[in-house]
């Protein structure tokens, strides 16, 4: 199973270049899309899901390309958007039914079986009956991805879904994308850095509509090792004191120290070395991205 | 006092494209229907009557309630799109977290909203206005410009209207923060006025309270209103009126303070409409996932398709009925078309039954009105589903594919117009059993509403899924489709008369029992075939421009479109454009056939103008009379056609020699005259059928003439049939048959020499063999002298017993008779054989007839006979030609039963027409003005008599009330100034019939009822025969039979013209 993305290009109406160029191999597993907000993750999310056509480039999957053989491919497909709306008064059960259809399973009984088992999945059993237009945000996402598994994907697009959970709906999500990505392609967006070294076997980073990176999280934190430091300097004390170095994050200590952390190659006697983080590579790689 | 919030809705509706494509869209559509109207496409009106002026204070105040209704749109869009924006962006979150004041937020929001709904208002006066200069002074339908007028009608009819309306309309957004609320409201106000105007009809006085638009209010205000007076009053302010605005805005500030009481600044809907879903307790959900192991027996091929496509379907259809607006339009419909059928029964003078024919009709064009709206509203709220739920992006990425979906919602759509129209079908039967009335047409209904309504708004279906699809704001998709509707209900006023442009607008049909929908259909199926071709075009372009995804712009979509044009798409697409293509053609040869054997309207008035330029000089020349015709007539009903033979004989009865012959033979029908070598045809005008011949040798005074003659009916085509033979039921009249002299005669000659009737005969004979198909009857005037069969026709041949006026009419059907005698008169009445009511009152009126009329001398035939004739025919009730009445079928269809308070209009059509025997036909007037007065006023008073001698006199008042009625009613209408009824006028039936009765009344009052009948039988044997006396002549004759104090009565009633009331008359 093999997804490959060739130099694809979307420029939008309003002359806005959402995706430049990108080009990205996947292979079963989960893959993590990190970037920040207006890096383009949603467009690149929504042409891979064939909802919009990319101005240049091609997708194929399993060596086919996907907008000539988009109802085809449609049918492998699982799609979560970042943001969606269900029809007002349809329970969960009704609405999956309605999905169900949508996706092509045919007679009644394997409908039925199937919403059993994927509420059972996403722990929507008791709420089945409830309302999705009143379900709390949790729920919601977990309905999204109930939705998805109607048709056993093999191909599982989710965009941005743990924003706005609570930690525990989130591991709880988090779970059920690990569960599915084991014979599928699950690929994965966010901006939360911990999403992807929880999950992720592959990841890539995007901002601008430019891919930065693509490596597996692992590697990307193995490459870090010894060149994470955390300093009470200042940029600007660093600067002066001719340190070659890149800022990654700072933040305040518990006694109201801003302390910077900081990616080197020199040791200071100032500096304390720190164990990397995916987030270190992931700034790291932003701040490259802004200095080009 | 300053309001942010008024500032802001004001600065965005100005910089709002919308607002500008609104003010010019009513601007130009006031402005076109103004030009269109008076005539700037087609011509001006030409006529010698006075006219409605199009610009007088009523005239415009009428305009005003015709664009409050399409102004309604636009309440939509200001009030409510004004309230919903908030919610349809999320901005309310931040917006009511604000330290705003309701009242301020509120009223920000309604009057901003109010302002731009004044503008486009305004905006439709102006476009009135522009129309006034465009059409001039010159133009005969423009009168001075008053620019009161324009205020009050605006100010105080549109706008108020508009405002308290749109109270409603804001409030309903509001509260449910559902733009459609908005839509519903209007719908319903709508409806609304249509359900008071059809339930309140006998209360005039609380329908002008309640109506929401004061239309109603205007008319009580009016009523009493002449032509003049519409073309020079001004707008009256009635208390009645006052007292409606009043009522409308208590309601719209109690309106206002709910919705103050009822808003908040809250998250949460202050109204909610179904059930709500409680959110329940869930239990602690475990974070381990369970098995994901399960077996998809997913299909994709073509059976499993349409399957989803029904299942689809079914969701869709369950969204509509599920909508409160929809089972709200929907109540409100049924319970307008409930009210509308009840007075399609129920008329203010007599009751009809419950029947299906009637319910097909106008009430089921405005049903359909209703269905239609509904598939706007509807067709847009399944279409938008998705995306106003914000679920599309979910949807989209299924493996679902364009054409299914598509599929679903016009196959929603359609069932939720087939279970409208099962609605219709339902209240159309409860109305019948609840008049006891069991003889239910399933098959009529099916076909009227399932095979002729149903394509038509398929039709609609496709084109709105289209728009809406098309448009992705759905407030200018419906807009446009609303115009589109309007616009092909209006082209003829722009001058475009073909059904190739008026956008699936059908032709009307009328259904008789005799002749069910006859040769119409071939028409309709025509024209609702090239519309439906048309859909079919439209389906695979729908399929192109459906949005799936998030396509952004123009150039995606049509990339979009090239992909979507795959070769099977692509072959799809051609065949219906093939299809199109050939019932287009079609269309198009049949009306270039229809305007080469049909002349236009325009292009008859032309003609006639040149007629009467040409040959007017030929009007007072002195012709023959007809005195024999010997008629053979072949009439196939099958086929719609006629020929006929026969021969002519005229005599010359003048003093003078004849050297000139004019003839006009039938105007529908292509006529030869054969008068050999006797004379040379020297001028033709083949358009009204006139030619002049010159005698070869001249008619000395009492020399005769004969001519030979033959007559076939113009081909019928396919939207007009050009001969009254049907398949059954043929009513020909005498028309079809030559005529001798200048035809086109004013009404207002005054000539002793011959009688009102006609100028070219005094009586004839008349000899008929009429032939036709073999399960027909066909009948002539006359005796019937022989009957025959031969192959599969049957033959009949009719002679008159005595010389009759030129006033007969030919008849066949499959009748069934009944047969009844008054002494040894045989009075039989031949009618459909489903037509089997109010048989007791015509017989009892025909027997009421003959016994009264005895003392003005014996009914001259054997025997009378009642011939029903298809309602599409004739409007009139019923004739006496010779010794038949041919009568129609709505005289069989009334319902007795429910016209115990009303006259008995069976028996009262009976006994006034047989009267017509001794005052029309043995006693004929005299040709000129004042010629009804001594046919009708008189036939109608002996017929009031006969109510009150066989019927009592409670019935007779109520007869004479109605003459009353008649009269007032007609008075309003009258175009011109009113004649005193010894001057009425060939078109004046309401002082013949309403006043003359009245006025024949008042006399035989004061001098007594018996001396009176006394004074009419010395006038009937006195003028009986040729001697056709005037209404000069009959006023003093009465003056010289009653005393002189009498006089002064007789001339207020006779020769002048006097307001009175009814209790004057009692």
């Amino acid at each position: 199973m093999h997804l490959s993305i060739q130099n694809i290009s979307k420029i939008y109406s309003n002359k806005v270049k959402a995706l430049n160029d990108i080009s990205l191999d996947v292979n079963a597993g989960m893959f993590g899309l990190l970037g920040p907000n207006g890096a383009g993750k949603s467009s690149l999310m929504r042409t891979l899901a064939t909802l919009q056509h990319p101005t240049q480039g091609n997708i194929l999957f399993n060596g086919q390309d996907i907008f000539k053989n988009r109802h085809s491919y449609r049918r492998t497909l699982g799609y979560l958007p970042q943001e969606f709306g269900v029809y007002q008064k349809e329970s969960a059960q009704s609405l999956l039914n309605y999905f169900a259809i949508l996706k092509g399973i045919y007679s009644k009984k394997d409908r039925n079986l199937i919403i059993g088992q994927v509420l059972e999945t996403t722990n929507l059993v008791d709420a089945r009956k409830q309302s999705v237009s009143t379900y709390s945000g949790g729920m919601k996402q977990r309905f999204g991805i109930a939705q998805l598994l109607l048709n056993n994907p093999k191909l599982i697009i989710v965009d941005e879904p743990t924003a706005g959970l609570d930690p525990a709906e989130r591991i709880r999500f988090l779970n059920v994308l690990r569960s599915l990505s084991t014979d599928n392609i699950v690929i994965f967006s966010t901006h939360l850095v911990e999403d992807i070294r929880e999950l992720c076997n592959d990841m890539a980073i995007i901002n601008k509509g430019t891919l930065l990176n693509q490596k597996k999280p692992i590697q990307a934190i193995n490459e870090l090792k010894g060149k994470i430091w955390e300093t009470s300097f200042s940029i600007k004390q660093l600067s002066d004191k001719n340190i070659s170095f890149t800022a990654l994050s700072e933040k305040y200590n518990e006694d109201n120290i801003l302390i910077n952390r900081i990616y080197s190659n020199e040791n200071n006697s100032n500096f304390i070395k720190v164990k990397p983080k995916l987030e270190d590579y992931y700034f790291m790689t932003l701040n490259r991205s802004l200095n080009v | 006092m300053y309001n942010p919030i008024f500032n802001y809705e004001l600065r965005y509706w100005l910089k709002s494209p919308l607002s500008y494509f609104l003010l010019v869209s009513f601007l130009c559509f006031s402005w076109f229907i103004m030009l269109g109207t008076g005539g700037f496409f087609d011509g001006p009106i030409e006529t010698k009557e006075s006219v409605n002026f199009l610009n007088s204070p009523y005239a415009l105040c009428l305009n005003g309630f015709l664009f409050a209704k399409f102004l309604l749109f636009v309440l939509v869009i200001f009030f409510g799109l004004g309230s919903f924006r908030d919610y349809r962006h999320n901005s309310h979150l931040i917006l009511f977290s604000f330290p705003i004041k309701k009242f301020q937020y509120l009223n920000g929001k309604f009057w901003s909203a109010a302002l731009f709904v004044a503008l486009c208002s305004f905006f439709v006066f102006a476009g009135i206005y522009f129309g006034e200069i465009m059409l001039g002074k010159n133009n005969p339908q423009i009168t001075n410009f008053q620019f009161k007028a324009y205020l009050v009608a605006y100010f105080f009819y549109l706008l108020w209207t508009l405002i308290i309306i749109g109270v409603f309309v804001f409030t309903s957004v509001t509260l449910t923060r559902n733009l459609f609320a908005g839509f519903v409201v209007i719908f319903c106000f709508v409806l609304l006025q249509i359900i008071l105007e059809n339930a309140l009809f006998n209360y005039p006085r609380t329908l002008a309270l309640l109506d929401p638009f004061a239309q109603n209010a205007f008319y009580l205000a009016t009523e009493d209103w002449t032509q003049t007076t519409r073309n020079s009053s001004s707008l009256p302010l009635s208390k009645m009126l006052v007292a409606n605005r009043l009522f409308w805005m208590s309601l719209a500030l109690i309106m206002f303070y709910f919705l103050h009481k009822k808003f908040d600044f809250l998250f949460k809907k202050p109204i909610e409409f179904g059930q709500q879903a409680k959110p329940k307790e869930l239990l602690e959900s475990s974070t381990k996932p369970r098995s994901t192991e399960f077996t998809v027996h997913i299909r994709h091929d073509i059976l499993a398709k349409i399957r989803y496509t029904l299942l689809l379907s079914i969701s869709d259809l369950r969204q509509i009925f599920n909508s409160w607006m929809f089972i709200l339009s929907s109540s409100f419909g049924i319970i307008t078309i409930f009210f509308i059928q009840l007075k399609v029964v129920n008329t203010g003078d007599f009751n009809l039954l419950p029947l299906t024919r009637l319910f097909i009709g106008a009430p089921l064009k405005i049903y359909s009105v209703i269905i239609i709206f509904c598939t706007f509203l509807f067709s847009n709220l399944i279409v938008e589903r998705s995306r106003i739920n914000k679920m599309h992006l979910l949807m989209d990425a299924t493996p679902i594919q364009n054409w299914q979906l598509i599929g679903s919602k016009v196959l929603a759509v359609s069932a939720m117009q087939v279970f409208q129209l099962i609605l219709f079908l339902l209240v159309s039967i409860i109305i019948q059993l609840a008049n006891k009335y069991y003889h239910f047409e399933f098959d009529l209904y099916f076909i009227q509403l399932f095979i002729l309504s149903l394509p038509s708004l398929f039709v609609w279906t496709i084109t709105s899924l289209l728009f809406h699809s098309l448009i992705s704001n759905r407030m200018i998709g419906l807009f446009l489709l609303s115009c589109l509707w309007l616009g092909s209900q209006s082209l003829d006023q722009l001058g475009i008369n073909t059904h190739l442009l008026a956008y699936n607008l059908m032709p009307n049909l009328e259904y008789s029992d005799f002749n069910g929908f006859g040769n119409q259909l071939k028409g309709y199926f025509l024209v609702s075939n090239y519309w439906l071709s048309f859909a079919f075009v439209i389906i695979p372009c729908l399929a192109f421009f459906w949005r799936r995804g998030s396509a952004s712009s123009f150039k995606e979509r049509l990339h979009l479109i090239k992909q979507r044009l795959n070769p099977v798409n692509a072959l799809l697409l051609l065949l219906f454009v093939l299809n199109f293509t050939y019932f287009a053609l079609s269309l198009y040869k049949e009306e270039k056939n229809e305007k080469q054997n049909n002349y236009s309207s325009k292009q008859l008035k032309k003609a006639l103008n040149e007629h009467k330029a040409v040959w007017n000089k030929y009007a007072n020349i002195t012709q023959p009379i007809i005195t024999e015709i010997d008629l053979k007539l072949d009439l196939f009903p099958r086929t719609q056609n006629f020929y006929a033979e026969g021969v002519t004989k005229l005599i010359n009865n003048s003093h003078d020699n004849i050297d000139t012959l004019l003839i006009r033979t039938g105007f529908d029908e292509i006529s030869n005259i054969y008068l050999e070598d006797k004379a040379e045809l020297i001028l033709e005008d083949k358009i009204m059928k006139s030619q002049l011949f010159i005698l070869k040798e001249q008619l000395n005074p009492g020399d005769s003439l004969t001519f030979k003659f033959d007559i076939r009916n113009g081909k019928n085509t396919t939207f007009t049939r050009n001969s009254n033979v049907l398949t059954n039921g043929t009513f020909l009249k005498h028309d079809i048959l030559p005529r001798i002299g200048y035809q086109f005669k004013e009404d207002l000659d005054n000539s002793r020499q011959f009688h009102y009737f006609h100028d070219d005969a005094h009586t004839i004979h008349l000899h008929t063999k009429i032939s036709t198909s073999e399960d027909q009857i066909a009948i002539s005037p006359g005796v019937l002298v022989d009957s025959f069969k031969d192959g599969n026709r049957n033959y009949f041949s009719y002679a008159t017993s005595f010389p009759i006026k030129i006033n007969f009419s030919f008849h066949s059907g499959k009748y069934l008779t009944a047969r009844e005698y008054s002494d040894s008169t045989k009075i039989e009445l031949m009618h459909h054989e489903n037509h089997s009511y109010n048989f007791d009152e015509m017989f009892e009126g025909i027997k009421a007839s003959l016994d009264y009329n005895r003392q003005f001398g014996n009914y001259p035939h054997e025997h009378v006979r009642i011939i029903e004739y298809p309602h599409i025919l004739e409007r009139y009730a019923a004739t006496l030609s010779c010794n038949n009445i041919p009568s129609s079928e709505l005289l069989f269809n009334l319902n007795t039963n429910a016209m115990k308070n009303k006259s008995n209009l069976a028996f009262y059509v009976m006994a006034h027409e047989l009267t017509h025997e001794w005052f029309g036909n043995q006693l004929k007037p005299a040709k000129g003005p004042g010629a009804k007065m001594i046919s009708e006023s008189i036939t109608e008073y002996l017929t009031f008599c006969i109510y009150k001698k066989y019927k009592g006199q409670e019935m007779a008042n109520k007869f004479l009330e109605q003459q009353f009625e008649r009269y007032q009613r007609g008075r309003k209408r009258e175009k011109g100034k009113e004649p005193p009824l010894f001057k009425v006028r060939s078109n004046q039936d309401y002082i013949a019939y309403g006043k003359g009765t009245i006025a024949f009344h008042q006399i035989s009052k004061i001098i007594g009822e018996e001396e009176f009948l006394k004074i009419l039988q010395h006038f009937h044997k006195e003028y009986s025969g040729s001697n056709y006396p005037n209404s000069e002549q009959f006023v003093e004759f009465l003056k010289n039979k009653i005393s002189d104090i009498h006089h002064p009565l007789v001339n207020q009633w006779f020769l002048e013209v006097h307001d009175f009331k009814f209790e004057e008359i009692y």
